[in-house]
Protein backbone atom coordinates (compact mmCIF):
# COMPACT_ATOMS: atom_id res chain seq x y z
CA UNK A 1 0.00 0.00 0.00
CA UNK A 2 0.82 3.35 -0.55
CA UNK A 3 0.49 6.67 1.06
CA UNK A 4 -2.15 8.51 -0.68
CA UNK A 5 -1.27 12.01 -2.10
CA UNK A 6 -4.62 13.80 -0.92
CA UNK A 7 -3.92 12.35 2.66
CA UNK A 8 -1.14 14.52 3.49
CA UNK A 9 -1.44 17.98 4.66
CA UNK A 10 0.91 20.17 2.33
CA UNK A 11 2.13 23.12 4.12
CA UNK A 12 4.68 23.80 1.81
CA UNK A 13 5.37 25.40 -1.37
CA UNK A 14 5.09 22.98 -4.03
CA UNK A 15 8.49 23.01 -6.47
CA UNK A 16 7.68 22.50 -10.25
CA UNK A 17 9.81 19.87 -11.66
CA UNK A 18 11.39 20.43 -15.23
CA UNK A 19 10.94 17.84 -17.89
CA UNK A 20 14.32 16.53 -17.37
CA UNK A 21 17.37 17.38 -15.50
CA UNK A 22 21.14 17.18 -16.01
CA UNK A 23 22.45 14.55 -14.19
CA UNK A 24 26.59 15.47 -13.68
CA UNK A 25 29.06 12.98 -13.25
CA UNK A 26 31.24 13.14 -10.27
CA UNK A 27 35.40 12.39 -9.91
CA UNK A 28 37.49 12.02 -7.45
CA UNK A 29 40.69 13.91 -7.46
CA UNK A 30 43.32 11.54 -8.08
CA UNK A 31 45.43 10.42 -4.66
CA UNK A 32 48.92 12.42 -5.59
CA UNK A 33 47.00 15.69 -6.25
CA UNK A 34 45.14 15.26 -3.23
CA UNK A 35 48.48 14.58 -1.45
CA UNK A 36 49.68 17.66 -2.13
CA UNK A 37 46.97 20.32 -1.61
CA UNK A 38 47.03 17.74 1.96
CA UNK A 39 50.74 18.58 2.33
CA UNK A 40 50.33 22.50 1.66
CA UNK A 41 47.36 22.65 3.93
CA UNK A 42 49.13 20.52 6.95
CA UNK A 43 51.97 23.40 6.49
CA UNK A 44 49.38 26.63 6.29
CA UNK A 45 48.14 25.12 9.76
CA UNK A 46 51.28 24.70 11.26
CA UNK A 47 50.48 21.13 12.20
CA UNK A 48 53.93 20.05 12.65
CA UNK A 49 55.51 16.08 11.10
CA UNK A 50 52.30 14.07 10.32
CA UNK A 51 52.16 10.30 10.21
CA UNK A 52 50.33 8.37 7.79
CA UNK A 53 47.34 5.82 8.24
CA UNK A 54 45.51 3.59 5.79
CA UNK A 55 42.44 3.36 7.15
CA UNK A 56 38.79 1.59 5.52
CA UNK A 57 37.34 5.17 5.05
CA UNK A 58 40.57 7.71 4.15
CA UNK A 59 43.92 8.17 4.91
CA UNK A 60 44.51 9.69 7.84
CA UNK A 61 47.92 11.83 8.65
CA UNK A 62 48.39 12.39 12.18
CA UNK A 63 50.66 14.91 14.67
CA UNK A 64 50.45 15.92 18.35
CA UNK A 65 48.94 19.05 16.75
CA UNK A 66 46.16 17.52 14.61
CA UNK A 67 45.34 16.05 11.57
CA UNK A 68 44.18 15.62 8.37
CA UNK A 69 41.80 12.86 6.53
CA UNK A 70 42.06 12.85 2.81
CA UNK A 71 38.65 10.64 2.01
CA UNK A 72 39.14 7.81 -0.83
CA UNK A 73 35.67 7.46 -1.77
CA UNK A 74 35.07 11.15 -2.48
CA UNK A 75 38.21 12.87 -1.83
CA UNK A 76 37.02 15.30 0.46
CA UNK A 77 39.25 16.52 3.20
CA UNK A 78 38.74 16.82 6.93
CA UNK A 79 41.79 19.27 9.11
CA UNK A 80 42.05 19.88 12.48
CA UNK A 81 44.62 22.06 14.19
CA UNK A 82 44.15 20.51 18.08
CA UNK A 83 45.33 23.09 19.65
CA UNK A 84 42.63 26.10 18.84
CA UNK A 85 40.53 26.48 21.84
CA UNK A 86 42.47 24.26 23.92
CA UNK A 87 42.56 26.69 26.59
CA UNK A 88 39.22 27.63 26.94
CA UNK A 89 36.96 26.33 29.91
CA UNK A 90 33.45 26.31 28.51
CA UNK A 91 32.35 26.91 24.82
CA UNK A 92 31.34 31.05 25.22
CA UNK A 93 33.60 33.02 22.64
CA UNK A 94 33.84 36.57 22.01
CA UNK A 95 33.67 37.99 18.76
CA UNK A 96 34.03 41.24 17.65
CA UNK A 97 31.05 42.39 15.95
CA UNK A 98 28.78 40.60 17.89
CA UNK A 99 25.32 41.00 17.75
CA UNK A 100 21.89 39.50 18.32
CA UNK A 101 19.32 39.29 15.77
CA UNK A 102 15.95 38.30 15.58
CA UNK A 103 14.09 36.19 12.60
CA UNK A 104 10.38 35.04 13.00
CA UNK A 105 10.75 35.36 17.02
CA UNK A 106 13.94 33.73 17.19
CA UNK A 107 16.85 34.93 19.06
CA UNK A 108 20.37 33.94 17.77
CA UNK A 109 23.77 35.62 17.98
CA UNK A 110 25.60 36.78 15.16
CA UNK A 111 28.37 38.52 13.89
CA UNK A 112 27.19 41.53 11.96
CA UNK A 113 27.79 42.24 7.96
CA UNK A 114 31.03 43.81 8.37
CA UNK A 115 32.90 40.97 10.86
CA UNK A 116 30.72 38.40 8.84
CA UNK A 117 32.98 39.57 5.61
CA UNK A 118 36.20 40.08 6.82
CA UNK A 119 35.66 36.37 8.54
CA UNK A 120 34.59 34.71 5.22
CA UNK A 121 37.26 36.51 3.46
CA UNK A 122 40.04 34.87 5.95
CA UNK A 123 38.80 31.63 5.09
CA UNK A 124 38.91 32.04 1.47
CA UNK A 125 42.26 33.21 2.07
CA UNK A 126 43.15 29.85 3.20
CA UNK A 127 40.89 27.73 1.07
CA UNK A 128 41.08 29.42 -2.50
CA UNK A 129 45.32 28.51 -3.02
CA UNK A 130 44.76 25.22 -1.85
CA UNK A 131 41.97 24.48 -4.40
CA UNK A 132 39.80 23.59 -1.63
CA UNK A 133 36.34 25.38 -2.96
CA UNK A 134 34.39 24.21 -5.77
CA UNK A 135 34.09 26.77 -8.86
CA UNK A 136 29.66 26.46 -8.06
CA UNK A 137 29.90 27.99 -4.21
CA UNK A 138 26.84 30.34 -4.59
CA UNK A 139 26.61 31.62 -1.44
CA UNK A 140 28.58 32.06 1.67
CA UNK A 141 27.85 32.94 5.06
CA UNK A 142 29.30 33.02 8.78
CA UNK A 143 27.35 31.78 11.31
CA UNK A 144 28.12 31.42 15.02
CA UNK A 145 27.54 27.65 17.85
CA UNK A 146 24.25 29.44 19.84
CA UNK A 147 25.68 28.80 23.46
CA UNK A 148 23.93 28.80 27.04
CA UNK A 149 25.15 28.46 30.61
CA UNK A 150 21.85 27.11 32.51
CA UNK A 151 21.53 26.30 36.29
CA UNK A 152 20.61 22.99 38.40
CA UNK A 153 17.32 23.40 37.58
CA UNK A 154 17.94 24.36 33.24
CA UNK A 155 17.40 27.72 34.14
CA UNK A 156 19.20 29.92 31.85
CA UNK A 157 21.71 32.08 33.68
CA UNK A 158 23.88 33.37 30.12
CA UNK A 159 23.81 33.40 26.41
CA UNK A 160 26.71 33.41 23.77
CA UNK A 161 28.10 32.61 20.93
CA UNK A 162 30.83 29.54 20.80
CA UNK A 163 32.81 28.70 17.56
CA UNK A 164 31.98 30.22 14.39
CA UNK A 165 31.44 28.19 11.15
CA UNK A 166 32.18 29.63 7.63
CA UNK A 167 29.72 27.45 4.97
CA UNK A 168 30.30 27.98 1.53
CA UNK A 169 27.40 25.85 -0.17
CA UNK A 170 26.91 25.05 -3.93
CA UNK A 171 24.39 25.25 -6.88
CA UNK A 172 24.64 23.30 -10.10
CA UNK A 173 22.39 24.30 -12.70
CA UNK A 174 20.48 26.67 -10.87
CA UNK A 175 19.34 24.28 -8.31
CA UNK A 176 20.63 23.81 -4.97
CA UNK A 177 22.94 20.89 -4.25
CA UNK A 178 21.52 19.56 -0.45
CA UNK A 179 23.64 16.29 2.15
CA UNK A 180 27.04 15.92 3.73
CA UNK A 181 28.46 16.60 0.35
CA UNK A 182 27.44 19.73 -0.41
CA UNK A 183 29.49 22.37 1.46
CA UNK A 184 32.93 23.76 2.12
CA UNK A 185 33.01 24.75 6.21
CA UNK A 186 35.96 26.45 7.76
CA UNK A 187 35.46 26.24 11.66
CA UNK A 188 37.06 29.19 13.62
CA UNK A 189 37.71 30.41 17.29
CA UNK A 190 38.28 33.98 18.10
CA UNK A 191 42.10 35.43 18.09
CA UNK A 192 42.47 38.92 18.62
CA UNK A 193 41.05 40.73 15.80
CA UNK A 194 41.11 37.92 13.31
CA UNK A 195 40.22 34.67 13.50
CA UNK A 196 42.08 31.28 14.04
CA UNK A 197 40.59 28.02 11.96
CA UNK A 198 40.67 24.84 14.25
CA UNK A 199 39.12 22.50 11.39
CA UNK A 200 38.68 22.60 7.75
CA UNK A 201 35.69 20.37 5.61
CA UNK A 202 35.71 20.08 1.92
CA UNK A 203 33.09 17.58 1.14
CA UNK A 204 32.67 19.25 -2.52
CA UNK A 205 33.48 16.39 -5.53
CA UNK A 206 34.89 18.37 -8.79
CA UNK A 207 31.63 17.83 -11.71
CA UNK A 208 31.80 16.07 -14.83
CA UNK A 209 29.82 15.69 -17.74
CA UNK A 210 26.27 15.65 -17.53
CA UNK A 211 23.51 13.39 -19.11
CA UNK A 212 19.87 14.84 -19.67
CA UNK A 213 16.95 12.49 -17.17
CA UNK A 214 13.59 12.70 -17.99
CA UNK A 215 11.50 13.44 -14.96
CA UNK A 216 7.75 12.23 -14.15
CA UNK A 217 5.33 14.95 -13.27
CA UNK A 218 5.25 16.19 -9.40
CA UNK A 219 3.02 13.66 -8.56
CA UNK A 220 4.78 11.08 -9.57
CA UNK A 221 7.70 12.22 -8.53
CA UNK A 222 6.76 12.08 -5.11
CA UNK A 223 5.56 7.87 -5.77
CA UNK A 224 8.97 7.09 -6.43
CA UNK A 225 9.99 7.50 -2.75
CA UNK A 226 8.11 9.74 -0.66
CA UNK A 227 4.79 8.40 -1.09
CA UNK A 228 6.27 4.48 -0.88
CA UNK A 229 8.55 5.39 2.30
CA UNK A 230 7.59 2.30 4.38
CA UNK A 231 7.71 3.98 7.57
CA UNK A 232 5.81 6.53 6.48
CA UNK A 233 3.37 4.49 5.19
CA UNK A 234 2.90 2.46 8.48
CA UNK A 235 1.90 5.59 10.29
CA UNK A 236 -0.55 6.74 7.46
CA UNK A 237 -2.33 3.09 7.91
CA UNK A 238 -2.91 3.60 11.35
CA UNK A 239 -4.31 6.68 11.15
CA UNK A 240 -1.32 9.30 12.14
CA UNK A 241 -1.61 12.47 9.81
CA UNK A 242 1.18 13.65 7.98
CA UNK A 243 2.03 17.01 7.47
CA UNK A 244 4.78 17.75 4.97
CA UNK A 245 6.64 21.54 6.11
CA UNK A 246 9.25 21.10 3.95
CA UNK A 247 9.33 20.21 0.15
CA UNK A 248 12.42 20.96 -2.32
CA UNK A 249 13.71 19.77 -5.57
CA UNK A 250 17.21 19.73 -5.33
CA UNK A 251 20.42 17.61 -6.07
CA UNK A 252 21.28 15.44 -3.38
CA UNK A 253 25.57 15.05 -2.63
CA UNK A 254 26.29 11.97 -0.55
CA UNK A 255 28.54 11.87 2.58
CA UNK A 256 32.13 12.43 1.63
CA UNK A 257 32.98 8.54 2.79
CA UNK A 258 30.46 7.37 0.43
CA UNK A 259 31.09 6.45 -3.55
CA UNK A 260 28.62 8.66 -5.91
CA UNK A 261 29.85 9.18 -8.88
CA UNK A 262 26.25 10.75 -10.26
CA UNK A 263 25.20 14.19 -8.59
CA UNK A 264 21.30 13.39 -9.01
CA UNK A 265 17.98 15.07 -8.35
CA UNK A 266 16.08 14.19 -5.11
CA UNK A 267 13.30 16.18 -3.06
CA UNK A 268 14.04 16.81 0.41
CA UNK A 269 11.33 17.07 2.91
CA UNK A 270 10.65 17.82 6.23
CA UNK A 271 7.44 17.02 8.45
CA UNK A 272 5.38 16.02 11.39
CA UNK A 273 3.72 12.63 11.97
CA UNK A 274 0.72 13.46 14.42
CA UNK A 275 0.40 11.51 17.72
CA UNK A 276 -1.69 8.45 17.59
CA UNK A 277 -2.03 4.54 17.95
CA UNK A 278 1.89 3.74 17.04
CA UNK A 279 3.21 6.66 19.58
CA UNK A 280 4.15 9.90 19.78
CA UNK A 281 4.09 12.82 17.73
CA UNK A 282 7.45 13.43 15.69
CA UNK A 283 9.66 15.34 13.14
CA UNK A 284 11.13 14.26 10.51
CA UNK A 285 13.73 14.61 7.73
CA UNK A 286 14.01 12.76 4.31
CA UNK A 287 15.74 12.88 1.08
CA UNK A 288 13.93 10.68 -1.47
CA UNK A 289 14.55 10.05 -5.10
CA UNK A 290 12.86 12.66 -7.51
CA UNK A 291 13.42 9.85 -11.03
CA UNK A 292 12.42 6.18 -10.96
CA UNK A 293 15.02 3.95 -11.70
CA UNK A 294 13.73 3.70 -15.50
CA UNK A 295 14.61 7.01 -16.18
CA UNK A 296 18.31 6.50 -14.99
CA UNK A 297 18.39 2.90 -17.10
CA UNK A 298 17.10 4.82 -20.27
CA UNK A 299 19.84 7.61 -19.88
CA UNK A 300 22.20 4.43 -19.37
CA UNK A 301 22.95 5.48 -15.79
CA UNK A 302 23.91 3.00 -13.05
CA UNK A 303 24.35 2.62 -9.32
CA UNK A 304 23.17 1.41 -6.51
CA UNK A 305 21.74 4.91 -4.93
CA UNK A 306 20.42 5.32 -8.13
CA UNK A 307 18.12 2.00 -7.76
CA UNK A 308 17.52 2.33 -4.10
CA UNK A 309 17.05 5.20 -1.38
CA UNK A 310 20.89 5.58 0.01
CA UNK A 311 20.18 4.57 3.01
CA UNK A 312 17.33 1.72 2.13
CA UNK A 313 14.17 3.69 2.88
CA UNK A 314 12.00 1.86 -0.11
CA UNK A 315 9.40 -0.63 0.07
CA UNK A 316 11.06 -3.90 0.44
CA UNK A 317 9.55 -4.99 -3.36
CA UNK A 318 12.22 -2.13 -4.30
CA UNK A 319 15.66 -3.56 -2.55
CA UNK A 320 17.69 -5.99 -3.90
CA UNK A 321 16.83 -9.49 -3.32
CA UNK A 322 20.03 -11.78 -2.59
CA UNK A 323 19.75 -15.68 -2.69
CA UNK B 1 27.44 -1.21 32.83
CA UNK B 2 27.20 0.60 29.95
CA UNK B 3 29.02 4.01 29.73
CA UNK B 4 27.39 5.55 26.09
CA UNK B 5 24.54 4.79 24.14
CA UNK B 6 23.61 5.88 20.76
CA UNK B 7 19.95 5.05 19.67
CA UNK B 8 18.08 6.14 16.32
CA UNK B 9 14.34 6.92 17.01
CA UNK B 10 11.87 9.45 16.25
CA UNK B 11 11.11 12.20 18.49
CA UNK B 12 9.84 15.83 19.31
CA UNK B 13 11.31 18.93 21.96
CA UNK B 14 9.64 17.23 24.33
CA UNK B 15 9.57 13.12 23.72
CA UNK B 16 11.51 10.34 21.83
CA UNK B 17 9.83 7.36 21.32
CA UNK B 18 11.15 3.83 22.59
CA UNK B 19 10.23 0.54 22.06
CA UNK B 20 6.73 0.01 22.91
CA UNK B 21 6.34 3.57 23.86
CA UNK B 22 7.69 6.88 24.46
CA UNK B 23 9.80 8.90 27.36
CA UNK B 24 8.90 12.60 27.90
CA UNK B 25 10.05 15.82 29.74
CA UNK B 26 6.71 14.73 32.08
CA UNK B 27 8.37 11.08 33.19
CA UNK B 28 10.66 10.69 36.17
CA UNK B 29 14.16 9.85 34.21
CA UNK B 30 17.06 9.30 35.87
CA UNK B 31 19.74 9.07 32.97
CA UNK B 32 23.12 7.64 34.70
CA UNK B 33 21.22 6.13 37.82
CA UNK B 34 23.37 2.55 36.52
CA UNK B 35 26.81 3.99 34.61
CA UNK B 36 25.34 5.81 31.81
CA UNK B 37 27.56 9.42 31.06
CA UNK B 38 26.41 9.70 27.04
CA UNK B 39 23.34 9.52 25.85
CA UNK B 40 23.21 10.07 21.85
CA UNK B 41 20.29 9.91 19.59
CA UNK B 42 19.18 11.50 16.51
CA UNK B 43 15.47 12.21 17.64
CA UNK B 44 14.60 15.49 15.60
CA UNK B 45 14.16 18.82 17.83
CA UNK B 46 14.43 16.92 20.98
CA UNK B 47 17.08 19.30 22.09
CA UNK B 48 15.40 21.97 20.73
CA UNK B 49 16.56 25.58 22.24
CA UNK B 50 13.61 27.99 21.88
CA UNK B 51 11.57 30.78 23.66
CA UNK B 52 8.91 28.24 22.67
CA UNK B 53 11.22 25.04 23.89
CA UNK B 54 14.11 25.81 26.56
CA UNK B 55 16.27 23.00 27.12
CA UNK B 56 16.27 23.25 30.57
CA UNK B 57 13.44 20.81 30.31
CA UNK B 58 15.40 17.93 30.06
CA UNK B 59 18.04 18.63 33.20
CA UNK B 60 15.73 16.81 35.45
CA UNK B 61 16.73 13.89 33.30
CA UNK B 62 20.62 13.98 34.45
CA UNK B 63 20.89 11.76 37.63
CA UNK B 64 24.48 11.70 37.01
CA UNK B 65 24.50 12.00 32.95
CA UNK B 66 27.32 13.80 31.58
CA UNK B 67 25.78 14.34 28.45
CA UNK B 68 22.78 14.05 26.17
CA UNK B 69 23.35 14.88 22.39
CA UNK B 70 20.87 15.35 19.81
CA UNK B 71 19.22 17.73 17.60
CA UNK B 72 18.21 21.84 17.21
CA UNK B 73 15.91 20.95 14.00
CA UNK B 74 15.08 17.93 12.24
CA UNK B 75 17.72 15.39 11.65
CA UNK B 76 17.60 13.73 7.99
CA UNK B 77 17.69 9.99 7.01
CA UNK B 78 17.37 9.05 3.11
CA UNK B 79 20.83 10.79 2.47
CA UNK B 80 23.74 8.39 3.53
CA UNK B 81 22.85 9.26 7.20
CA UNK B 82 22.55 5.59 8.58
CA UNK B 83 26.19 5.80 9.14
CA UNK B 84 26.24 8.49 11.81
CA UNK B 85 26.76 6.17 15.20
CA UNK B 86 29.43 4.28 13.21
CA UNK B 87 30.97 7.91 12.94
CA UNK B 88 30.19 9.14 16.09
CA UNK B 89 31.94 6.26 17.40
CA UNK B 90 35.04 6.62 15.19
CA UNK B 91 35.59 10.25 16.00
CA UNK B 92 35.11 9.96 20.25
CA UNK B 93 37.18 6.92 20.47
CA UNK B 94 38.48 4.47 17.88
CA UNK B 95 40.47 6.74 15.64
CA UNK B 96 42.51 7.77 18.86
CA UNK B 97 42.58 4.25 20.00
CA UNK B 98 44.50 3.00 16.57
CA UNK B 99 46.11 5.91 16.29
CA UNK B 100 47.40 6.68 19.80
CA UNK B 101 49.57 9.83 18.56
CA UNK B 102 46.53 11.45 17.22
CA UNK B 103 44.87 13.92 20.07
CA UNK B 104 41.57 12.48 21.10
CA UNK B 105 38.35 14.44 20.26
CA UNK B 106 36.03 15.45 22.89
CA UNK B 107 32.77 13.97 23.41
CA UNK B 108 31.14 17.43 21.72
CA UNK B 109 33.70 17.17 19.06
CA UNK B 110 32.76 13.91 17.78
CA UNK B 111 29.35 14.56 18.52
CA UNK B 112 29.15 17.58 16.24
CA UNK B 113 32.36 16.17 13.69
CA UNK B 114 29.87 13.05 13.44
CA UNK B 115 26.76 14.91 11.94
CA UNK B 116 28.71 17.68 10.24
CA UNK B 117 29.98 14.12 8.38
CA UNK B 118 26.71 12.70 7.66
CA UNK B 119 23.92 16.09 7.57
CA UNK B 120 23.54 18.81 5.42
CA UNK B 121 24.46 22.63 6.36
CA UNK B 122 21.05 23.06 7.31
CA UNK B 123 20.92 20.83 10.06
CA UNK B 124 21.63 21.90 13.77
CA UNK B 125 23.76 19.71 15.69
CA UNK B 126 22.83 19.93 19.46
CA UNK B 127 24.18 18.91 23.34
CA UNK B 128 23.25 19.77 26.60
CA UNK B 129 25.81 19.03 29.08
CA UNK B 130 26.08 18.92 33.11
CA UNK B 131 29.01 19.80 34.85
CA UNK B 132 30.02 20.07 38.61
CA UNK B 133 32.44 20.27 40.73
CA UNK B 134 35.34 17.47 40.43
CA UNK B 135 33.27 16.79 37.32
CA UNK B 136 34.15 19.14 34.73
CA UNK B 137 32.92 17.77 31.37
CA UNK B 138 33.62 20.91 28.87
CA UNK B 139 36.96 18.44 27.99
CA UNK B 140 35.38 15.10 27.83
CA UNK B 141 36.96 12.25 26.06
CA UNK B 142 35.56 8.70 25.95
CA UNK B 143 38.50 6.68 27.68
CA UNK B 144 38.90 3.28 29.66
CA UNK B 145 38.81 4.75 33.30
CA UNK B 146 35.47 5.81 34.60
CA UNK B 147 35.03 9.60 35.21
CA UNK B 148 33.70 11.48 38.42
CA UNK B 149 30.02 12.19 37.82
CA UNK B 150 28.70 15.91 37.66
CA UNK B 151 27.05 15.34 41.45
CA UNK B 152 27.34 18.46 43.43
CA UNK B 153 27.11 22.03 42.17
CA UNK B 154 25.83 21.43 39.06
CA UNK B 155 25.46 23.47 36.46
CA UNK B 156 24.61 22.74 32.39
CA UNK B 157 26.26 23.78 29.43
CA UNK B 158 24.17 23.66 25.80
CA UNK B 159 25.62 24.15 22.70
CA UNK B 160 23.82 24.24 18.87
CA UNK B 161 25.43 24.60 15.48
CA UNK B 162 25.71 24.26 11.72
CA UNK B 163 26.47 20.66 10.27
Amino acid sequence: MAIKLDSLEIKARLPKLPPSVPVHALLVPPMEERRASIARLGERMRLGTLRSVELDHGIVMAGERGDITGFHASGAVWARDATVGKGATDELRKWEGQTTESTDGVRRVALNADASRKLIAQAKELLQPLGLLGKEVASEAAQLDQVAQLDAKGKQLAQGAGQATVKFQYVVAGMPVRGAGAKTLAFADPDGGQARFGGIFHAWRPLGKDTAVKLPVLEEALGVGLLTDPELDRYSAAGHKIQITRLEFVYLALPAFLRQIHLFPALQVEGIVSEGKLGISFHFGRFHHAAPPQAYAAAKLYGPYLTVNPDGISPPAARPVVG
Amino acid sequence: MVDAVMMSSHGNPDAFSVWGGSVSTSDTIRFGKGDLEIFATHACHLLENSAAHPVGRWCGAFERLHYMCGFHNSSYSGGGQNARGQYFAMYVAWLHAVIPWMPQYTVREAWKMANVAVEGSDVEWAYLRCTGTGADTHNERLTTSEPADPTTNRSFWTAHGSC
